[in-house]
């Protein structure tokens, strides 16, 4: 008997522990977390993020990834912040994840959630033909100026992080050149057109444009990553040729709602840099095209703020805010 | 060439030939029942292919599309109602070699007829596509628009039967694809701030609702209100096909399949109107064209040749310029970006293993039909026998699980069944749904491409018409549109005529 009530007791507490508010959580996690992913299933940044999640199960913190490409990923957004601030809902987004509430009436901002992890950033890549004889940054543009209308760039898609890129770069130091922006729908279709030559400079990033880069079809002519990219070392970062305010990368990082403690804040952005310094991890993300770029919830608060300030100055300058 | 043969090896992997002769017999029993369509049977089994790798996905599609579109003739031949669109034309002949008790050589002939015509516009899709590919990176902006205007002009042409009707639909398809967000400057368009409305309507979840629950409401009214459930015969005669009987229809077989294979090519056209096609030709070109009609197995071999020869036409212009050929191939457009991969001339170099996979697969799809066609065609023809009242409930549980699973999204159901009680109104006052859906599908390609190619000219219109691929597509598209509003003013007149006619005589 003694025996039964000590067992009770037991499972007594341990109910009490399952119903305690999230925010004692000793236990985190004690269920899968759902990762839900604002692209497709397929694209690069989604395979990453399912590496790590790979690493993550494997390590005690379950995790399932959904993909909610919805609605531009409002939907995975909205589905997070309709659940509550446990840790059990982690929302996977990109540059859109900040830009599309500045743009768009949602009922949400960016503030509506708390920055985890940077998981892996994307530099953009400016690449002309080979065969066009343009070796730099500045050629192309001068060629610009002269023939105004004529040099047009593509993007994948209508508002990128390009062509917010290159519009506060065109404002700032070639106030005088008319550049068209040609959206489409992936960067796929960009490669296409400037094998095409309806294009005269694709505007994506490495990993749509390696396969042309190293078949000599295509030429790097600078990139916005803060280094050289070690398999183009000829081709300079913008912020070497303009400055440092050229530094402007594609994060995709992880979210949680606001209200969540920090301790599972902090345990979910320590497993993703547990994963993201495993040697194994970084082969796979070398396989897929990406780099792991890990930043703690702390460090990605002041970049994401950079971000902000990068995409407000962008989407004033375009109109769209 | 390796990456050609490994393609090869995997497509006749256990795996990909399991999902291709899963796909192929569930084809065969989709195509087979009333009400069940190939387009409903491949977006029914796309979700369940979003995780498998992607030869494997396109096995088990393209084993349904092939299945689908030979298994309406085994309704047509057996029971004298269509069991696809496809086989609508099949319908003229099969009863009649039933009622003489010929149905096993009807059968036969219509199985092993579109085991040539798909195993030929497979052939066909080998050789040309990648030739087409090479040509692809040719096309820019403008010539997209042109062929997507061209695909426009089609859809409006074969609606004439029932003009205003199938124009209202395909204007519905315009307005719903404007729906998301402008492609060009990014700008939201009737979205009425609905957040889940901000990327467009979902393709999926709207061809489901349309042409799957609209389909199964349309049917289970007969079967429930109407009590139209009448006893079935399933019976197939013993005596097979002579050889004789094939090779007095050789030429027969080659110039249906040509018909099908280019009816394929040419967006929005597809298995009925090259079925139709065939049918008359073969007619015009019969020593005993008065037999037709009353059971002659030339028209089955015409018809059945030719709507399975549509499946590898019109995956060329769907896998070179991703512009879809059909209906079904325009759902498996889908499918292809959701396994992240673009279609079009890179795709030919980026990913040869999957071009040739799905090549191989189209191939197996075909042997595989041929031999269930016939060994197993009376187990199959079994399931005409299936009720409907416990048929289309199962059927509706599919059409929820694939229209949640594409997104994991629950607006998407809503989406299901709006669209599905659309479809269901427009199956009652006879409005075709094929015009909206490729106008929703062609629409935004010629959108897309008309503001791009003037944002690549700098605004000056001329690019369309000193591109020769555009100017020569955009004075076919000319064509196409005089030769309907012709035939639409000699129908209307005649009708007048007619009118008058009545009117004078019961004056008089």
């Amino acid at each position: 008997m003694k025996r039964f009530s000590s067992l009770l007791m037991a499972s007594l507490v341990a109910l009490g522990l399952c119903v305690a508010p999230a925010g004692a959580a000793p236990n985190y996690p004690a269920k899968p977390i759902n990762m839900l992913c604002v692209f497709g299933p397929g694209g690069a940044a989604d395979l990453g993020l399912r590496v790590v999640a790979e690493y993550a199960t494997k390590h005690g913190f379950t995790m399932n990834v959904v993909n909610m490409p919805g609605g531009s990923g409002t939907q995975a957004a909205m589905q997070v912040l309709n659940s509550r601030p446990d840790g059990y809902n982690v929302v996977f987004g990109s540059t859109s994840f900040v830009t599309l509430p500045m743009m768009k009436r949602l009922g949400y901002t960016i503030d509506d959630f708390i920055p985890v992890a940077d998981i892996t950033d994307m530099p953009l890549t400016f690449c002309v033909r080979s065969d066009s004889g343009i070796n730099s940054f500045d050629e192309w543009m001068a060629l610009a100026e002269k023939n105004p209308g004529q040099y047009n760039y593509g993007s994948p898609g209508s508002i990128t992080s390009q062509r917010q890129f290159l519009s506060v770069l065109l404002k700032d130091k070639f106030p005088n050149a008319s550049v068209n922006h040609v959206p489409y729908a992936s960067g796929h279709e960009v490669n296409t057109a400037l094998l095409g030559n309806e294009l005269k400079a694709a505007f994506g990033v490495p990993g749509t444009n390696q396969n042309y880069l190293k078949s000599g079809e295509f030429k790097l002519l600078a990139v916005t990553s803060d280094k050289r990219l070690p398999e183009y070392p000829d081709a300079p970062t913008f912020a070497e040729l303009y400055g440092d305010k050229y530094y402007w990368v594609s994060f995709h990082g992880i979210f949680v709602k606001k209200g969540t403690p920090e301790e599972i804040v902090k345990k979910l952005s320590d497993i993703v840099g547990q994963a993201l310094a495993d040697p194994e991890v970084i082969e796979k993300f070398n396989k897929i095209g990406i780099t792991a770029n890990y930043r703690n919830y702390k460090d990605f608060v002041p970049f994401l703020d950079n971000v902000k300030a990068q995409s407000v100055e962008a989407l004033t300058l375009l109109g769209l805010i | 060439m390796d990456i050609v043969l490994s393609a090869i090896a995997t497509a006749l992997s256990p795996a990909c030939l399991l999902a291709n002769g899963v796909g192929v017999a569930l084809g065969i029993i989709f195509g087979a029942l009333p009400g069940l369509t190939a387009a409903m049977g491949v977006a029914l089994i796309m979700p369940l292919t979003f995780n498998m790798p992607t030869v494997e996905a396109f096995s088990a599609l393209l084993g349904m599309y092939c299945g689908a579109v030979y298994g309406g003739s085994i309704t047509a031949i057996l029971v004298g109602t269509p069991g696809t669109v496809a086989a609508a034309a099949t319908m003229l002949e099969g009863p009649g070699l039933t009622a003489r008790g010929e149905s096993k050589k009807a059968l036969d002939m219509a199985t092993i007829a579109s085991f040539i015509g798909g195993t030929f516009s497979c052939i066909m899709l080998i050789i040309l596509s990648p030739l087409l590919a090479k040509a692809a990176t040719a096309f820019g902006a403008q010539d997209y628009f042109a062929v997507a205007i061209f695909g426009m002009a089609v859809v409006a042409s074969l609606a004439s039967s029932s003009a205003i009707k199938g124009g209202i639909a395909a204007l519905l398809g315009l307005y719903i694809s404007t729906i998301g967000t402008d492609p060009i400057y990014g700008d939201l368009r009737n979205t009425f701030d609905i957040p889940q409305l901000f990327s467009g309507l979902p393709l999926v979840p709207v061809l489901v609702g349309l042409f799957a629950v609209g389909q199964i409401l349309v049917t289970m009214e007969q079967a429930f209100v109407k009590n139209s459930q009448s006893s079935i015969n399933v019976e197939i005669s013993r005596k097979g096909l002579s050889l004789k009987d094939l090779t007095s229809n050789a030429y027969n077989f080659l110039r249906s399949s040509i018909i099908g294979t280019v009816v394929g090519i040419i967006p929005a056209t597809g298995v009925g109107t090259a079925s139709y096609i065939a049918y008359s030709t073969a007619r015009s070109a019969s020593k005993t064209p008065e037999l037709y009609g009353k059971g002659v197995l030339e028209g089955i071999a015409a018809t059945e040749s030719s709507n399975n020869a549509v499946t590898g036409g019109a995956l060329i212009p769907l896998l070179t310029l991703g512009v879809p050929g059909d209906i079904v191939v325009a759902i498996m457009l889908g499918a292809l970006m959701i396994q992240g991969l673009v279609p079009g001339p890179l795709l030919f170099t980026e990913h040869p293993d999957v071009v040739y996979g799905i090549f191989t697969a189209l191939g197996v799809s075909n042997i595989l039909m041929l031999v269930m066609g016939l060994m197993a065609v009376r187990p199959l023809a079994k399931v005409l026998l299936v009720p409907t009242t416990i048929l289309m409930p199962a059927v509706l549980t599919l059409c929820i699980v694939g229209g949640y699973a594409v997104n994991n999204s629950t607006f998407d159901l809503y989406i299901v069944f709006a669209f599905g009680i659309l479809g269901y109104l427009m199956a009652k006052i006879n409005m075709p749904a094929s015009p909206l859906l490729l106008s929703m599908i062609l629409s935004p390609i010629a959108e897309t491409n008309f503001r791009r190619a003037l944002v690549i000219s700098d605004g000056d219109y001329s690019v369309f018409v000193t591109s020769p691929i555009s100017l020569g597509v955009l004075l076919v598209t000319l064509g196409v549109i005089v030769r309907t509003v012709l035939v639409e003013i000699r129908t209307r007149r005649k009708l007048a005529e007619a009118e008058e006619q009545f009117v004078s005589d019961s004056v008089q």
